[in-house]
């Protein structure tokens, strides 16, 4: 290669590097910023949000805790016997009078299946701040006690990731403020989110059902869900006529 | 003696004030309440229902509160109101009502909420209706829509099919996404400028 022509090809060379390297440099630079900085974007992307909508939104990140745990001798065995009286000891009852109804977003008691590995606080309503630090139990179902479907929902790569090793005859422990619960699993299946034949809001049988994304390690949107369903084994029993 | 009556005496009112009364489960009023939200809609001949889940959310709020007869008969003549102004609409759900519909049919959700100092609104991003307490606590959070008992999903705001909000996302969150993302492209971009230097130099 004549002097010359070498002469040219480090010019032609050397003009690229001053386009394409500031530019590589630039996006990688500015995205590791990004990355770091994104924890202080985030309020300032939420208030400019505000600007477009026009309800009124709750960005706050802490929740009232209103769980004050029951001592463990006040759960009861809920099964009787075939003349239809209580084979152990009477069964707890609870005044409605006495229960602090949880208000939306409250922890108001927490969940654990030994089985699983799952253990977290559990909040009435499954809004962002109740699945960032637990699970929550959707508002339009039931809680523990009151009789009905209790639907609640958790993340897959936090606290319900432990769900992965579901299986029938494991037992769900729920303490509230007043009083301790226990569920039996009874099966597991994989949904589809939108199939609302895959629980029973109107029920009225006491029942749990769990549920989390599946599969249970992606990252993203998923259109399935992988749900737990459990019988209610024991308790105490909220006297709604009590007044 | 007579100030250890009193201290007794005011002892016994401080002890009987710690006592927690709380709202007393659903009284009569509410049920009525409750009754006439299950009750249908003729919408084009098809009768519509609340989905289950929009009547539990009135039944817990219920839980926390204590209706007066009067507030009940406030609430169930706007609900009766509102009844009849979904089935004037002609639509077949309530994604199909035009606009003004739908505002109307927003007023009378405010009113509903008004006898209990409650507060109603719509959030166009995520296409639900929050009602609030007058505390301003969130009781009510859901895509406005009716159902037929066909099992099948009602339609949000936009026609859309949509369980009513019962089932949520709970994969990663969408900031776990967008960081994984971002830290990927970041993670390329910085490759490929070594790349680029190393060749270079070579």
């Amino acid at each position: 290669m004549s002097e010359h022509r070498r002469h040219r090809h480090n010019k032609k060379a050397g003009g690229k590097s001053f386009v394409i390297l500031p530019i590589i440099f630039f996006i990688g630079i500015f995205t590791v910023l990004y990355v770091a900085l994104a924890p202080t974007f985030d309020p300032l992307a939420s208030a400019v949000g505000t600007l477009f909508s026009d309800a009124e939104k709750d960005y706050s990140t802490s929740y009232k805790n209103i769980f004050v745990p029951v001592i463990e001798e006040t759960t009861v065995s809920a099964e009787t016997d075939k003349k239809g009286e209580s084979s152990e000891t009477p069964q707890k009852t609870v005044d409605v009078e006495e229960v602090e109804f949880p208000n939306y977003g409250n922890q108001f008691g927490d969940i654990r299946i030994p089985g699983c590995g799952v253990d977290c606080p559990l909040f009435l309503g499954d809004g962002d701040i109740a699945l960032r630090n637990g699970a929550g139990i959707y508002y339009g179902s039931g809680i523990p006690g009151y009789g009905k479907t209790i639907l609640v929902a958790g993340h897959n790569n936090t606290f319900f990731n432990g769900l992965k090793n579901a299986e029938p005859g494991q037992e769900i422990y729920v303490r509230t403020s007043y009083g301790n619960f226990v569920y039996t699993v009874r099966e597991t299946a994989v949904v589809e989110a939108l199939d609302v034949t895959a629980y029973d809001l109107a029920a009225d049988e006491e029942s749990l059902i769990l549920y989390t994304c599946y599969p249970f390690d992606e990252i993203g949107l998923t259109t399935k869900r992988f749900f737990v369903y459990a019988d209610f084994t024991s308790g105490v029993v909220i006297d709604k006529d009590a007044e | 003696m007579k100030k250890v009556s009193v201290i007794l005496a005011a002892l016994l009112l401080v002890a009987v004030s710690v006592v927690s009364a709380f709202a007393a489960g659903i009284n009569d009023s509410e049920q009525k309440v409750l009754d006439e939200l299950k009750t249908s809609v003729k919408m084009q001949g098809t009768d519509m229902y609340l989905p289950d889940s929009y009547v539990n959310q009135a039944e817990n709020y219920f839980n926390t509160i204590d209706m007066t007869a009067g507030q009940a008969d406030q609430m169930l003549a706007v609900i009766k109101d509102g009844k009849a102004q979904l089935e004037a609409t002609g639509a077949k759900n309530i994604a199909d009502c035009t606009f003004a519909q739908k505002q109307a049919l927003m007023d009378t959700i405010k009113k509903v909420m008004a006898p209990v100092n409650g507060t109603a609104s719509y959030d166009k991003s995520t296409k639900e209706v929050t009602l609030k307490d007058e505390k301003g606590e969130v009781i009510f959070k859901a895509a406005p829509t009716l159902v037929a008992k066909d099992g099948k999903p009602g339609v949000d705001a936009d026609g859309k099919k949509t369980d009513g909000g019962v089932i949520k996302t709970t994969g990663a969150s969408a900031n776990t996404t967008a960081m994984v993302v971002v830290g990927a492209a970041a993670l390329i971009a910085i490759a490929g400028g070594v790349f680029f230097v190393v060749k270079k130099r070579g």
